[in-house]
């Protein structure tokens, strides 16, 4: 058995002449007999052919039998098919390089999808994690639950195993090995690390009695601090490091490839957060938490929220009045970790992946297109091999063979291309999506290569399986005819021209979507911000409460940095604030007019507001529209004072004059008088419209962390530089950080709009092209089949004008039919993109309308270029011809 | 041409060249031939079926191949019966037996 197998295999040539041999023995020894019992030789000979029934087909059929037939025909397939290509490199390249590009734009694509929506969390049992956050209707913004609530959740409710929470602190101070750098502090309960599965690299996670209010100072080091600031020493593990003043110990050191929920704390350091077991609702020590919890197996969102709401409601009545207000009708929301994670991305990412799939059809109908044409010409071969004893499924596996052969090397191709687009992705995505980290070629997305690949090769392949296995039903005919002139059935033309519309009308949704977020870009890129956002150059700083303990301090320091910053050469305007357009305002306070009756208590407006020099608008030329900026004479102690944008004065003072009014804000019961209005700004990024803002002068409350703001045109290095060496002159201790021009706060705003909006372009412009490219082809082969018919025409006085409006009709037939059909499809899908788009509807006429007429353009080029060549045919030639 | 053929029962074919070759060595025709007689020309074996199953058995190692010269001076393949190839026949024997009679049975009680 086996000893046949290698016979088979490795001594071919002696076991094919055997049996050609042995069978043609045969045929003489029938013919001998025949001629014994009477016939001529010549009659005996074709008597015993007959009988035989075909010296091949018998070989053949003696090899299907053989072991290790499949093996053989496949070998004999890919050598044919390689022999196939080799011959017809053309249209070899064609296919791989379309494949290619579809399947490596799907790969590319499918690994970010598979990082952030499908592949396990890098966390312990994470699908049992939830996300806990508040929504409170009367506050804008809330970054989450206050402490009280998360103390309670933690001793009462029964649906969790675990409960743990995170955030603010801010930055802090680094003071030990090396200059002085401001870098974050991550406040975390003890218990966080384990509760998501994560081992510090060295030492050990925080311990619970650490985690409490007067507990000894510890700190855990983020991988990258612990590198760039301690070299990588695991001597500094128990060693006292210096932050903001206070000497903590190190107990642990958190491993490089860690990537948290919502932050990457590589380049952080942990803290404990020390709650108060026992929180009230004091106003202050209130903190605002991000809280995880690790739920019981079986516990659904639901019933955790219901458990949760009926919590808080249990403590509501020790809720001071204005949480009372502010968190009147509040929401508990329980959001599984992953939808917490890839919230953002997740529709993006959806719309992008079915645009790649769009691509890859699109390239597979070409390839499809393609391989029609190319069988109908291959019909004499295929009936060759028919009568030479090729069954059908014989025929249908040679041509599986070669179009999985085609799309395997377009798949190869494809991989290496997604490969070197994993980065350029990577770059697009926003800077704050942690898992990004994670995505990479792994196994799962090998496997979906492969699978597309092959499902790309048999897709691609049943056209020509099709073609061939109808030509076969004319096997005699096509032998006959024997000629390439043969007006092909008129079934192999419908299919040719659907797939094209079919095509076109694929690439005209792409089109239509990311022209939609071509111009929801272009509408956000071209927003008036409110500020000039151009030779503005920030960064901020913040002073160490040790060292400028009182607002005296802390104002001296501003305004002789002031003074200095201004001095630079070629700095026209310095300034400081504690807010910025689009990164927003530090801080936000109930606000009231003087003299309106008093709203319920925590009823007031939450308002954003802003602390700010004397220049700050000249700085980044926000306009003043009424009354005076502020003065070196608007300080503390003097009368206060205050400015506020066109937004407040509309929510207040709707058609009256806001000038003069005095406000009250916070809890304090001092009186500002309003003496300014200015333009708005887009405050807290581009996609939000401008809020109501004040702004008071800085020296009324200095705030120890600043943003210095210097207008000028020097470059942003030697600008930095300056700065810094100002920053320097006055406390050498002080680092300057977040250094950056507005310009790039500009363009980190619209990053994720440009993201989207390039990557669907991309592929839109690839769809376009393979659909030119198919219409192209299909006019083209047309041209070609019908050049007798277009000779005639031409013999019997066609004009060229004629011929020219003969053959584009055809093409811009079908061209328009697909546009058509995929405006359809485009007012059907485009809502799918609506949480993309920008100040746009999803059915716009105007894109539709552009989109529609420029593919219209692009249809009747690539049919153009064909119709040439149909005016260019001589009669007299292809009359000749045959 | 044979009056009246049948195609081969699926199995038969096997048991046919076997027995026909524990006769003797014998080429493809001889073969054919061989089958037509024994069997009164019921069964007319194509050498589409004959030549696919003399390699198969060859690879299972039942017939012993050779090339030697044909009654009229031609250079033919001859097949022979190997060892295995004679317990096959057995077995094929005992196993159609059994199928006959079955069937037999079937027909005489309906």
């Amino acid at each position: 058995m086996l000893r046949g197998l290698l016979r088979n295999l490795f001594r071919r040539d002696r076991v094919e002449r055997d049996l050609d041999q042995e069978i043609r023995a045969f045929a003489d020894m029938l013919a001998d007999e025949k001629a014994q019992s009477g016939m001529s030789r010549t009659e005996a000979e074709r008597a015993a052919r007959i009988e035989l029934g075909g010296i091949e087909q018998v070989k053949e059929q003696v090899r299907a039998s053989r072991s290790g037939a499949w093996l053989d025909t496949l070998a004999a397939d890919l050598r044919y098919a390689l022999r196939m290509l080799r011959r017809n490199p053309g249209f070899a390249a064609v296919t791989v390089i379309t494949l290619a590009l579809g399947i490596g734009a799907n790969t590319a694509l499918f690994s970010v999808v598979n990082a952030l929506l499908l592949r396990d969390l890098p966390y312990k049992d994470a699908n049992h994690l939830v996300y806990v956050t508040e929504f409170w209707p009367h506050e804008p913004i809330v970054p989450g639950p206050p402490n009280p609530d998360f103390t309670n959740w933690r001793a009462h409710s029964r649906l969790i195993e675990d409960i743990q929470a995170y955030g603010g602190g801010g930055n802090v101070t680094l003071t030990t090995a090396g200059a002085a750098e401001r870098i974050t502090g991550t406040l975390v309960t003890a218990g966080l690390l384990d509760m998501i599965g994560l081992q510090p690299a060295l030492g050990r996670n925080f311990l619970s009695d650490e985690d409490r209010p007067g507990a000894p100072p510890v700190v855990i080091l983020g991988y990258g601090i612990w590198q760039r600031r301690f070299g990588g020493s695991s001597d500094v593990v128990g060693k006292q490091i210096e932050l903001d003043g206070i000497g903590r110990t190190v107990v642990g050191i958190l491993p490089a490839a860690f990537a948290f929920p919502d932050n990457n704390f590589a380049q952080e350091v942990l803290l404990p957060m020390g709650l108060d077991p026992e929180p009230g609702w004091r106003e202050r020590g209130m903190r605002l938490l991000r809280v995880l919890a690790r739920t019981k197996p079986g516990v659904t969102r639901e019933a955790l929220r219901t458990e949760f709401a009926e919590l808080v409601r249990r403590t509501a009545s020790e809720e001071p009045p204005q949480f009372v207000t502010m968190r009147k009708d509040m929401e508990i929301r329980i959001i599984p970790l992953r939808e917490w994670l890839a919230g953002d991305v997740r529709p993006a990412l959806l719309v992008l992946q079915a645009a790649v799939a769009m691509v890859l059809l699109i390239g597979c109908l070409n390839v499809a297109n393609l391989q029609i044409a190319r069988g109908i010409a291959r019909r004499n071969e295929m009936a060759l091999r028919t009568a030479l004893g090729a069954g059908r499924a014989r025929i249908t596996r040679q041509l599986l063979t070669e179009s999985l052969l085609l799309s395997m090397l377009g798949g190869a191709t494809g991989l290496a291309l997604g490969y070197g687009a994993l980065n350029l992705i990577r770059s697009f995505l926003p800077a704050s999506l942690h898992l990004a980290d994670t995505i990479r070629i792994d196994p799962w997305v090998l496997v979906f290569t492969l699978a597309i690949a092959i499902a790309s090769g048999v897709v691609t392949g049943l056209a020509p399986v099709w073609a061939a296995t109808r030509g076969r039903t004319h096997l005699d005919e096509t032998l006959k005819e024997g000629s390439s002139r043969t007006t092909e059935p008129g079934s192999h033309h419908r299919l040719h021209r659907a797939l094209v519309i079919a095509e076109v009308a694929i690439a005209m949704v792409l089109l239509a979507g990311s022209g939609l977020l071509i111009r929801s870009f272009v509408r956000m890129a071209s927003l008036d911000p409110g500020f000039d956002p151009d030779g503005v150059l920030t960064l901020r700083i913040a002073l160490p409460e040790r060292k400028y303990p009182t607002s005296q301090s802390r104002a001296e320091f501003y305004s002789q940095l002031l003074e200095r910053a201004a001095a630079i050469p070629g700095v026209q305007n310095a300034a400081i604030g504690t807010g910025l357009p689009l990164i927003g305002t530090r801080g936000r306070a109930g606000t009231w007019v003087e003299g309106r009756p008093a709203p319920p208590p925590g009823g007031r407006p939450s308002i954003p507001e802003a602390d700010i020099s004397s220049n700050y608008f000249d700085a980044l030329r926000i306009p003043l529209l009424n009354g005076r900026a502020f003065t070196e004479a608007d300080r503390a102690g003097s009368q206060h004072v205050v400015i506020v944008n066109r937004a407040f004065a509309d929510l207040f003072f709707p058609g009256q004059e806001a000038i003069g009014n005095r406000i009250t804000f916070g809890s304090s019961k001092e009186l500002n008088q309003i003496i300014g209005i200015v333009g708005n700004v887009r405050q807290e990024g581009l996609r939000l419209a401008a809020e109501p803002t004040y702004y008071v002068p800085y020296q009324q409350i200095p705030d120890a962390e600043m943003l210095l703001i210097l207008r000028s045109n020097l470059p942003h290095g030697a600008l930095a530089a300056a700065a810094a060496g100002a920053i320097h002159s006055i406390n050498p201790d002080l680092p300057a950080y977040d250094v950056a021009t507005m310009r790039d706060r500009l363009g980190e705003a619209l990053a994720t709009q440009r993201a989207n909006m390039a990557l669907m372009a991309m592929f839109a412009a690839l769809a376009l092209l393979l659909a030119a490219i198919g219409i192209f082809g299909v006019i083209a082969y047309m041209v070609s089949r019908r050049s007798l018919e277009i000779g005639i025409r031409m013999a019997l006085g066609a004009q060229h004008g004629d011929v020219l409006k003969m053959v584009l009709g055809h093409g811009m037939v079908l061209a328009l039919a697909g546009i058509a059909l995929g405006l359809g499809g485009a007012l059907a899908t485009t809502r799918a993109l609506r949480t993309l788009l920008f100040e746009i509807s999803p059915s716009d006429p105007w894109t539709l309308i552009v989109a529609a007429a420029l593919f219209a353009g692009v249809a009747a080029a690539a049919c153009y270029i064909p119709a040439r060549r149909a005016i260019r045919v001589d009669p007299m030639t292809t009359l000749r011809h045959d | 041409m044979a009056p009246e053929t049948t195609d081969l029962l699926p199995g038969t074919l096997d048991l046919l060249i076997l027995q026909t070759l524990s006769l003797g060595p014998q080429h493809g025709l001889g073969i054919s031939r061989r089958i037509e007689q024994i069997t009164g020309g019921t069964f007319r074996v194509m050498p589409g079926s004959l030549f696919p199953a003399l390699h198969r058995m060859e690879e299972q190692g039942w017939l012993a191949a050779e090339w030697g010269e044909s009654e009229t001076n031609r250079k033919a393949k001859y097949y022979s019966l190997k060892k295995a190839g004679c317990r096959r026949l057995e077995i094929e024997k005992v196993r159609w037996d059994k199928v006959a009679l079955a069937i037999r049975n079937a027909l005489e009680t309906g």
